[in-house]
């Protein structure tokens, strides 16, 4: 990340600012906004429930007393000591807020009314954006601390704790998944081949087209054009073109439809999700082999390297994190693009997003779309850490 | 960029747009083509809206929501980027990038359970969504600009109010200009799904296709859609090319 070329440096006098808009913004939904959402029942109406009544007095003392402390310890004094209050208690601050709309889920929901759903209400959403601003500034500083990066371990061990302990168990959306856990690790398996599968296509593909987009320079901007205004054109629009013509192939050809081709399912989405790996991966392909420095490969051949082992020596490593990118930026769009894909028969995690807007059932909306969000932002992460790890190169 | 676009004419996006709107309205003809394909059919067009009323509706849903994309996001890039906000810059770089890594199909239906189904919500979430990157990309261009150029206005005896309108801004405008066609581009496309939201738009003819199990219907707002994309895009790469002009882009 870090995308941006000056100013990410903090002036020690500005740095409270960003922490104090972030420890208001703990403090300030706690009282205005619901804590959390409760209804009746899985469909009927929302009415929101605020953060002491749904906690109690003591744990809305408790956060707010870290949200307090995360002020004053965080915005003054030595640079080391504020990142790590900072970095420390907004972590605390996190856990503790979802730890508590977990609770107060359990609280509301087991006693008086079995068929209520509770929800994370704008309140406790805000509350954990403000602790997210906390912990931002001090990010980067902060993972040079030895000691900090077994505390982050802890909190990630301490998040998966909370979800697989049952403690967020009675969070509405949590209540949807109980209710079909089966279904969902196959949608979610199938969701996961179905992009990954696309993304590989895309670049066994993609890369050596973008290796002839290299060679030929007419023939590479015709390509490139060519894949651009592919990527213009809707993911459901492309799924609703390849329809008849899938079809048509289906019917013409009995034993491509024996195995699933077809106007709707898994051919035409698989079809169109490669289609749109394909310009982010080109492109990056381009760009990584002609950022090499020349005289690299001079020094290559001088040392006697034939051409393939040029190319899978020299060439190929240098270009690699730039690659990557591209195969990271397909899969992003493919993960998200997959969900689509459900519109057109071809399951996932979509499935249960539309099925969701279907029935007017939120819970089962955010049991198909919170998955996506994870699953991209998990690849978005991976595929950074691939290319960290590859090469020392530019990631972007 | 070395072309010196704003040579070339504008004669091709006018004459696009031109052709997309003929196509739309001339429905006699989308009948007589989809009739011939799809002979089994008793329907094959939508009926329940014009085409150009449903492409009027997804090119309002784009357009208010790339406007109000761009004011927020370049009033924020601004902000971040004067002295007193640069604080903000790391948040606002991570927020964007997480937000940026979101689904847009995500984004649409997380619109649903806080704000309920239909026009205004698909437009609140496309205009969310294409904040992200105006933003980033107002804050890469304006940071962009070397410091030297902005010692120089500051020697010119130019207040800061002054350089950011006559110096940075002008100097940043291909930088913003590339995240505002980005942002449309994919609500170009959220939108069309937005119709599963009841948002309408060139998505509804797809969706009612798809439930009705109607390849023709599903073809024509299709292909509707798909040139909705391409003509707007290349319209607003045109508005890019005209905006970044003669002078040197970097």
């Amino acid at each position: 990340m870090g995308l941006f070329s000056r100013g990410t440096e903090i002036s020690p006098r500005g740095f409270d600012r960003v922490i104090t808009a972030g420890s208001l913004l703990v403090m300030a939904p706690l009282f205005l906004n619901p804590f959390v959402v409760v209804r009746e029942t899985r469909i009927s109406p929302p009415h929101g429930v605020g953060a002491v009544e749904a906690m109690g007095f003591f744990p809305v003392a408790v956060i707010l007393s870290l949200a307090v402390a995360a002020f004053f310890l965080a915005g003054k004094g030595p640079a080391r000591r504020r990142n790590i209050a900072s970095a420390t208690l907004s972590r605390i601050l996190f856990l503790a807020i979802l730890w508590q709309a977990g609770a107060s889920a359990t609280r509301i929901s087991v006693p008086a009314m079995p068929f209520a759903r509770v929800s994370i209400g704008s309140g406790a959403w805000l509350a954990l954006l403000g602790s997210f601003m906390i912990m931002s500034p001090c990010r980067r500083a902060a993972r040079e601390e030895k000691l900090f990066v077994f505390f982050c371990w802890g909190f990630y061990a301490a998040l998966a704790f909370l979800f697989f302990s049952g403690g967020m168990d009675n969070i509405s959306f949590l209540k949807e998944y109980h209710n079909r856990s089966g279904r969902f690790i196959q949608e979610l398996a199938r969701h996961i081949a179905l992009s990954s599968s696309a993304v590989s296509a895309g670049l066994l593909t993609g890369f050596p087209l973008g290796l002839v987009a290299l060679r030929n320079k007419r023939l590479g901007s015709a390509i490139i054009s060519l894949a651009n205004t592919l990527q213009t054109i809707p993911s459901l629009a492309l799924f609703g073109l390849l329809i008849a013509p899938l079809a048509w192939v289906a019917r013409s050809f009995p034993s491509l439809a024996s195995i699933g081709v077809g106007g709707i399912g898994w051919a035409p989405a698989f079809l169109a999700l490669t289609i749109y790996s394909l310009l982010p991966i080109i492109k990056n392909t381009v760009s990584g082999f002609s950022i090499i420095d020349p005289s690299i490969v001079d020094a290559g051949s001088g040392m006697g390297m034939s051409k393939k082992q040029l190319f899978l020596r020299v060439e190929l490593p240098l270009a690699m994190p730039v690659v990557l990118a591209g195969v990271r930026i397909s899969g992003v769009q493919a993960i998200g693009n997959t969900a689509v894909a459900a519109l057109i028969g071809a399951g996932g995690m979509g499935q249960f997003i539309f099925q969701g807007l279907g029935e007017a059932a939120p819970d089962l909306i955010l049991l198909g779309a919170i998955p996506t969000v994870m699953l991209a932002i998990t690849a978005d992460w991976g595929f950074r850490k691939l290319a960290e790890i590859l090469g020392p190169g530019e990631t972007r | 960029m070395t072309s010196h676009p704003r040579r070339e004419s504008i004669i091709l996006p006018v004459l696009l747009a031109t052709g997309y709107t003929a196509m739309l309205l001339a429905e006699p003809f989308w009948e007589k083509i989809l009739r011939m394909l799809f002979p089994s059919r008793a329907q094959v067009v939508y009926e329940r809206s014009s085409m150009i009323t449903l492409a009027w509706e997804h090119l309002v849903l784009v357009l208010v929501s790339s406007l109000l994309a761009t004011i927020l996001g370049v009033i924020i890039g601004i902000l971040i980027t004067r002295k007193s906000g640069r604080d903000f810059i790391p948040v606002v770089d991570d927020i964007t990038s997480i937000g940026q890594t979101f689904p847009p199909v995500a984004v649409l239906a997380l619109a649903v359970p806080s704000l309920g189904f239909g026009f205004q919500p698909a437009l609140f979430a496309l205009f969310i969504y294409g904040l992200m990157p105006v933003l980033r990309n107002t804050v890469t261009g304006l940071e962009s600009v070397s410091p030297d150029i902005l010692d120089a206005a500051a020697g010119m005896g130019m207040k800061p109010v002054q350089s950011l309108l006559k110096v940075e801004l002008p100097l940043a405008v291909p930088v913003i200009m590339g995240g505002i066609r980005t942002s449309a581009v994919i609500s170009v496309g959220t939108a069309t799904i937005g119709a599963t939201i009841g948002a309408g738009g060139l998505g509804a003819p797809i969706i009612s296709g798809l439930i009705s199990q109607n390849p023709a219907i599903v073809l024509q707002g299709a292909i509707s859609a798909a040139f909705f994309a391409v003509v707007l895009d290349s319209i607003l790469k045109k508005i890019e090319s005209m905006l970044s002009g003669p002078r040197d882009a970097l």
